[in-house]
């Protein structure tokens, strides 16, 4: 194994001596920061997730089980984060399921929503279920105002600030925008084809 | 797989006679630049994107051997396994063995240019491991026992009819021909296969030096299946894949998905940073990466053509060269097609076994337009033209042409004749209006000679006004 | 085009000697035989003030191929030569700000971008602007005008069928047009795509752009 590793790098470094690269100039952003106003942000978001087959619903905290009793009318076996946030929720209106493998529906939290594009990340960690956004086929995401961020750039770049040690705690960064979708037959939009059919973002206080 | 890339003339004069194949291919090639074209014209300053992007691919590919460490570095610190293969034999062994190791019956797999490239699905399939693709394209074109005629839609050829034959053929399905019931077939039967499997197969889109991520993008979620639920995950990838940083990840997310499809993002995009931890309820318990060669390490050494390493694979040269819009992809007999796939696999392969693709296009230039990280396809396909004429694989005859035309060229007097005698020629040799001339001729007049060249115009206006 | 130029008040020398830019020779491949051409090209046209041609494809190839031709081997001198090498609209337009060159032709006409003054030379306006200044002339654009008519030098006899298929949906777009005039500044993309429409006996016609504007 080491052979062929040093057999390929010294090829590289054999094949390169004659390169000289300038450093990449970084300094200039190539995107515009204007703070955006949380309004705006909410809007950007809402009508870039629309697009994309989701939506995004407002309320209180004190609403919340209603609107997620709404959520999953329809749906049996609804499947729950353990993070201590959606602990004290009482859900009603579906019946709970405790293991993801078996669930129509999941709620999860998540890190952050990305006006944008509107994409949410998730992360996986301690008491998060990351799965749920993939296995079921309605995946209910419960976020909050502060999460929104305007850019990916600005995404990292905070994360890179507040978390230093953040690519050893997680095992990874999902970043979810709309629902599952192909178009490999004949170029027709289907929607929902691994992972969820249906995505809802709730977004609680603000 | 095999390479067929020097059969392209016989193969696209075939499919130039498949109705459906052509209606299918204009139809989805232009759908697709309309998409990117309404995503990429909100961008106020693409061509800058463009620019920053081609200068982070010369960086990282120029210093290549110190970001590969430096990714490895961080990939082995999570957890993350590193094994480097510089054949495709040996990435296929590499991954046998891991199979074998763990007892593997059942591999899913999400799509991978560099497994198709290595033939690695046949090589498993010899040690009696069933291989299942995953991508819906990928299923589909894995049913049908042939490789895929696009970039990123593998199955854009065939038309819902005939996915519905094969579908009721080999599934023992009832026949249906409605996209949303073929998918759900195909979902039905993928699900059962990503909860029984004992391996993943991914490739990657980018690995990432400084932190050691792995980054996969995906519309279905398949990869996602295929990197979660399966205890083995495998990365197969490339050793061009590198970018420096994941500061740099949202510049090139921002130009792969928009060239692609047309999208602002993909539905997913998952930033792989080890195995499953302790406390995580799911991800499989270890991953491995495999670091492939198979002559992209020989490329680097060639300064002109280095630049094709830059690929991030997302289609967009193919959906506007009209030469692919016109016979799709199978025509170019390689992994790779469309215009990248023209200047890659007479690089990636031995020459001798891809001469006529450089050719077989007439140079619009449309592809390095459209290119998001500004590869010089067109002039890049000047080149390999030329390195197959200085290999000496170009037929005598036309060596012989071009010496005669040099010879021509190189004298005033020798120019003069010609023009002059070719007028004579015309004069014989002239149908009702127009020349008969061979092979053009066939479908087009061609025109006659003027009367008078213009050196000739010129030289009578100088006596007139001396 | 001399009598254009002249009419604008720009004088022009034909030097007699001159034969090819070399271009046919580098896009298939024969850079040795190219670099023996376009060697002599360079001296032919040596201590020129200004070099101007009727062709986006041979102005390509001086402006952007002889540097990769040469291998960086070219001098300053010939660097600079090749740097005032245009095409004509182009020279009209950016270079002597002519817009109106005083021409009247009364039809309809559809402008074909050539590849490579497209995509090699940028040039997009100015034959356009050109063109919208001709008296009488009315000028629609015609769908996909930037997309290859399938000439390509040799890959117009080494691919027959495809080159054939390219033309006949460039001739598509043209007649869908309603034009009864194609124009273009190349004379190897109107010499295919006038090839396929009197094979198929259309009413359109094609011309050379400096044709429209010689016309008073």
């Amino acid at each position: 194994m080491n052979s062929t590793r040093e057999n390929i790098m010294s090829r590289i470094r054999r094949n390169l001596t004659a390169v000289d690269y300038a450093t990449i100039e970084r300094e200039k952003s190539l995107q515009q920061s204007n703070p955006e106003s949380y309004e705006m942000l909410h809007k950007q978001f809402n009508d870039a997730l629309e697009k994309v087959g989701g939506r995004v619903v407002r309320c209180t905290k004190k609403e919340l089980p209603v609107i997620l009793s709404q959520i999953f009318s329809k749906t049996d076996r609804v499947c729950v984060e353990s993070t201590p946030y959606l602990h004290d929720i009482s859900y009603e209106g579906f019946s709970l399921e405790g293991e993801p493998v078996q669930s129509e529906g999941g709620i999860t939290t998540c890190d952050a929503l990305i006006a944008e594009t509107g994409t949410v990340i998730l992360s996986g960690g301690e008491n998060k279920k990351k799965v749920l956004s993939l296995i079921t086929r309605t995946h209910c995401v419960i976020a909050r105002p502060e999460q929104y961020v305007s850019t990916l750039e600005e995404y990292f770049a905070r994360l890179q600030k507040s978390d230093v040690d953040w690519t050893h705690k997680t095992s990874s960064l999902t970043f979810i925008t709309g629902t599952s979708r192909t178009a490999d037959i004949e170029k027709i939009l289907i929607k929902g084809m691994h992972g969820p059919r249906e995505l809802i973002v709730v977004l609680v206080g603000g | 797989m095999h390479l067929n890339a020097n059969k392209f003339k016989a193969h696209s004069k075939e499919k130039l006679h498949d109705k459906q194949l052509r209606k299918n291919l204009l139809n989805a090639t232009y759908s697709a630049l309309a998409a990117r074209a309404a995503v990429v014209d909100e961008i106020t300053n693409w061509e800058e994107l463009r620019n920053r992007a081609y200068s982070v691919k010369r960086h990282v590919i120029g210093h290549l051997a110190q970001y590969l460490e430096e990714f490895e570095r961080n990939a082995v610190s999570h957890g993350i396994k590193v094994l480097w293969a510089e054949t495709a034999d040996e990435a296929n062994e590499l991954v046998a063995q891991i199979a074998r190791k763990r007892n593997a019956r059942l591999v899913v797999k999400s799509k991978s240019m560099v497994t198709e490239e290595i033939g690695l699905n046949k090589y498993l399939e010899k040690q009696n491991i069933e291989v299942v693709e995953t991508d819906l394209g990928e299923y589909i074109v894995q049913l049908n026992d042939e490789p895929p005629s696009h970039i990123t839609a593998p199955a854009l050829h065939l038309s819902r009819s005939q996915i519905g034959e094969l579908f009721s053929s080999k599934l023992n399905t009832e026949y249906t021909d409605d996209p949303g019931e073929l998918a759900g077939i195909a979902r039905k039967i993928l699900r059962e296969k990503f909860f029984s499997a004992q391996m993943g197969i991914s490739g990657a889109n980018f690995l990432i030096a400084d932190t050691g991520s792995i980054v996969i993008i995906e519309n279905e979620g398949n990869a996602r299946f295929v990197t979660t639920l399966p205890k083995t995950h495998i990365v197969i990838t490339g050793i061009e894949k590198i970018l420096p940083a994941i500061s740099d990840l949202p510049l090139f997310l921002r130009l792969l998905p928009r060239s692609a499809t047309g999208q602002l993002m993909t539905s997913y995009v998952s930033v792989i940073q080890s195995p499953r931890k302790s406390k995580d309820t799911d991800g499989p318990d270890e991953i491995i990466v495999i670091l492939v060669d198979n002559n992209r390490s020989a490329i680097l050494g060639d300064s002109v053509m280095r630049e094709v390493l830059y690929c991030i694979r997302c289609g967009a040269c193919s959906n506007i060269c009209p030469v692919y819009q016109n016979v799709g992809g199978h025509a170019y007999g390689s992994v790779y097609t469309g215009p990248i796939g023209s200047i890659l696999t007479p690089s990636l392969y031995p020459i001798e076994q891809a001469t006529v693709l450089p050719f077989a296009s007439s140079l619009c230039g449309s592809c390095s337009e459209i290119c998001p990280v500004k590869i010089n396809i067109h002039h890049l396909l000047l080149y390999q033209r030329s390195r197959v004429i200085e290999k000496r694989l170009s037929p005598l005859v036309e060596r012989f042409i071009f010496s005669v035309w040099k010879t021509v060229m190189m004298s005033e007097f020798l120019y003069r004749l010609a023009l002059r005698s070719s007028r004579i020629i015309a004069r014989l040799w002239k149908r009702k209006g127009s020349l008969s001339v061979p092979v053009w001729s066939a479908t087009r007049d061609f025109p006659l000679p003027a009367n008078e060249s213009f050196h000739e115009w010129w030289e009578s206006q100088q006596i007139k006004n001396n | 085009m001399v009598e254009i130029l002249r009419r604008v008040g720009v004088e022009v020398d034909y030097r007699t000697s001159q034969t090819c830019c070399g271009q046919p020779a580098m896009n298939t491949g024969y850079r040795h035989d190219a670099r023996a051409v376009a060697a002599r090209w360079l001296k032919v046209f040596d201590r020129s003030q200004y070099i101007v041609a009727p062709s986006g494809s041979c102005v390509g190839m001086v402006r952007n191929l002889y540097n990769e031709l040469f291998e960086g081997g070219l001098s300053e001198d010939q660097k600079a030569l090749c740097a005032r090498t245009f095409e004509f609209s182009e020279f009209l337009v950016k270079i002597l700000k002519i817009y109106d060159v005083g021409a009247r032709f009364e039809e309809r006409v559809t402008y074909h971008d050539a590849c490579h003054l497209l995509h090699e030379l940028g040039i997009k306006d100015e034959p356009r602007i050109l063109l919208r200044n001709v008296k009488g002339l009315e000028f629609v654009e015609m769908e996909d005008s930037t997309r290859c008519c399938g000439f390509g030098g040799t890959f117009a006899v080494k691919f027959p069928e495809l080159s054939t298929v390219m033309v006949k949906q460039k001739v598509a777009a043209i007649e869908k047009s309603g034009a009864r005039y194609v124009v273009a500044n190349d004379s190897s993309c109107l010499m295919n795509i006038e090839g396929y429409l009197r094979r198929h006996q259309s009413m359109v016609k094609s011309i050379h752009l400096t044709e429209i504007l010689a016309r008073q």
